[in-house]
């Protein structure tokens, strides 16, 4: 609708209203003239909205009275209110860059209560940015700060690195044991090696014992035999002077030949008493060293044998150290990747760094939207 | 063939069968362990070894060392690697290790219960 037309409008919607206000003259004094006034604000009020919509005000009064509720009705709205409206649609373009973007009000539905209700929400814009800035201008600062988790992981890398240096310590301590153990090892091999040549020798002696008593043995059976021979040597002189008495004198020089045969076998006798009592010595005392050579090679062989436990045990404690060993180098190494990897933790830029700028910028930002003081 | 169809070994002085037992494996060690490293055929059979046992979910294995009659220390390392193998495990996943050892060999006596301690429970010496 032209303006022409909607106050061409607006005068007829006036000139029924006046209708209606002279019939409610006709009603008494005073419920007449208060049902005018109500029919008269009624109809401007009415009127207004339905031919000027777009503007929204409460403006115009029958005696040149204006009603608004901002109490401020520009001069040009009440002479021109399409033109009022399309002036303040272009001012209400935004200039430049100072506030996020909401949008241009649609012209036709812009009313007072949005205009109002815009300026409330920029108020409070202001208002919450006003807050905000104090904490965005201090947000740097606090990025800045180094997080106390950062102090926290100092002390786990100190303390990873307490217990590696204890694994290396554990770890060198089994090294050295199993270098004792490994000594030990080696020496009781020694030792048995040792051992076997006793036994060898002790055997070997055992042996050459036997044969020495088997060889006296046979020595007093020879000595046996001499014995008997010098018995019967003995027999055969006595006889022998028999034989020569019977002979008389022609007798009397195999007589002495006799005698000197009988002495003879009596010497020999007696000789052969004292070796045979040598010899019996002799075994006696080849038994006792067959005895304690057995006696010796025995213990020697039992000694051999807890050796070789020995060795065994040493043996046993060299895997065992080295079971240890093979824990503590694996635990060693998961330390170190552990303390490389708390090293790298603390290493790392803190979570705030390269935010700062951001957030100053954003500062900077809302303070634009901010009036200039 | 065995459940995880791990290969038996036959070289130098030792000879390792790897074999079904009841729900379980049994490897059997006889011989020697004494050559120089003998992490080159231990370390791969007992990774298969391990890598089966937990997949296949088996609950225990049994290494019989009755037969053994001389082990090195690079081959109780070996062993100690793959029980600790079996300590990074989580709980549910953990196998039985029994070490079945001869009370008559001294160094099995002396060494192989140390093994229990690397995981207390899966690891015993029977």
């Amino acid at each position: 609708m032209s303006p022409f037309n909607r106050r061409i409008a607006f005068a007829v919607f006036l000139a029924l209203g006046a209708a209606g206000f002279g019939a409610f003259s006709l009603i008494p004094l005073p419920w007449g003239v208060l049902c005018d006034i109500a029919l008269a604000v009624g109809l401007f009020f009415a009127g207004e909205r339905l031919f000027w919509p777009e503007k929204g005000r409460v403006a115009v009064a029958p005696a040149g009275l204006v009603l608004t509720p901002a109490l401020e009705v520009p001069v040009a709205f009440q002479s021109d209110p399409v033109a009022f409206q399309d002036d303040l649609a272009e001012e209400e373009e935004p200039a430049g860059d100072v506030g996020p973007e909401v949008g241009p009000l649609p012209p036709e539905n812009a009313d007072v209560q949005t205009q109002t209700a815009a300026v409330e929400a920029l108020a409070e814009a202001q208002a919450l940015i006003r807050e905000l800035l104090p904490f965005l201008s201090e947000l740097p600062k606090v990025l800045d700060q180094p997080s106390p988790l950062s102090g926290k992981l100092v002390e786990i890398q100190e303390g990873v690195d307490f217990v590696r240096e204890n694994v290396v310590r554990g770890y060198e301590i089994s090294d050295n044991l199993a270098n004792s153990a490994k000594q030990a090892f080696d020496l009781s091999e020694k030792v048995q090696g040792g051992l076997r040549i006793v036994t060898g020798a002790l055997s070997e002696s055992l042996g050459q014992t036997k044969v020495l008593y088997e060889h006296s043995l046979r020595i007093a059976k020879i000595l046996g035999l001499m014995s008997e021979v010098s018995d019967k040597i003995h027999i055969l002189s006595i006889n022998a002077s028999i034989v020569s008495a019977r002979a008389g004198v022609s007798g009397r020089g195999f007589e002495v030949v006799a005698k000197e045969i009988r002495a003879l076998a009596k010497e020999t006798e007696l000789s052969l008493g004292e070796i045979e009592e040598v010899i019996g010595l002799l075994q006696t005392t080849i038994a006792t060293v067959m005895r304690v050579v057995t006696d010796a090679d025995k213990e020697t062989e039992e000694e051999t044998s807890s050796l070789i436990s020995v060795a065994g045990s040493l043996q046993g404690v060299i895997l065992g150290v080295e079971i240890v060993r093979a824990v503590s180098s694996f635990a060693k190494e998961k330390s170190e990747e552990n303390s490389a990897f708390i090293a790298r933790l603390i290493q790392e830029p803190a979570p705030g760094n390269g935010v700062q700028a951001q957030v100053a910028g954003w500062a900077k930002r809302l303070q634009d939207y901010l009036p200039k003081e | 063939m065995n459940r995880l169809n791990v290969d038996s070994i036959s070289q130098d002085k030792i000879k390792i069968e790897v074999l079904d037992k009841d729900d379980g494996l049994l490897v059997k060690l006889i011989g020697d362990i004494d050559m120089e490293d003998p992490s080159i055929i231990l370390d791969p059979l007992f990774e298969k070894i391990h890598s089966g046992m937990v997949a296949q979910k088996v609950p225990f294995v049994v290494a019989d060392f009755n037969g053994l009659t001389f082990l090195n220390s690079s081959g109780i390392k070996a062993v100690a690697k793959w029980i600790m193998k079996l300590a990074m495990l989580p709980a549910d996943k953990k196998y039985q290790i029994r070490i079945a050892h001869n009370k008559a060999i001294t160094w099995q006596v002396t060494s192989l219960p140390t093994l229990t301690f690397l995981v207390p429970g899966a690891v015993k010496v029977e």
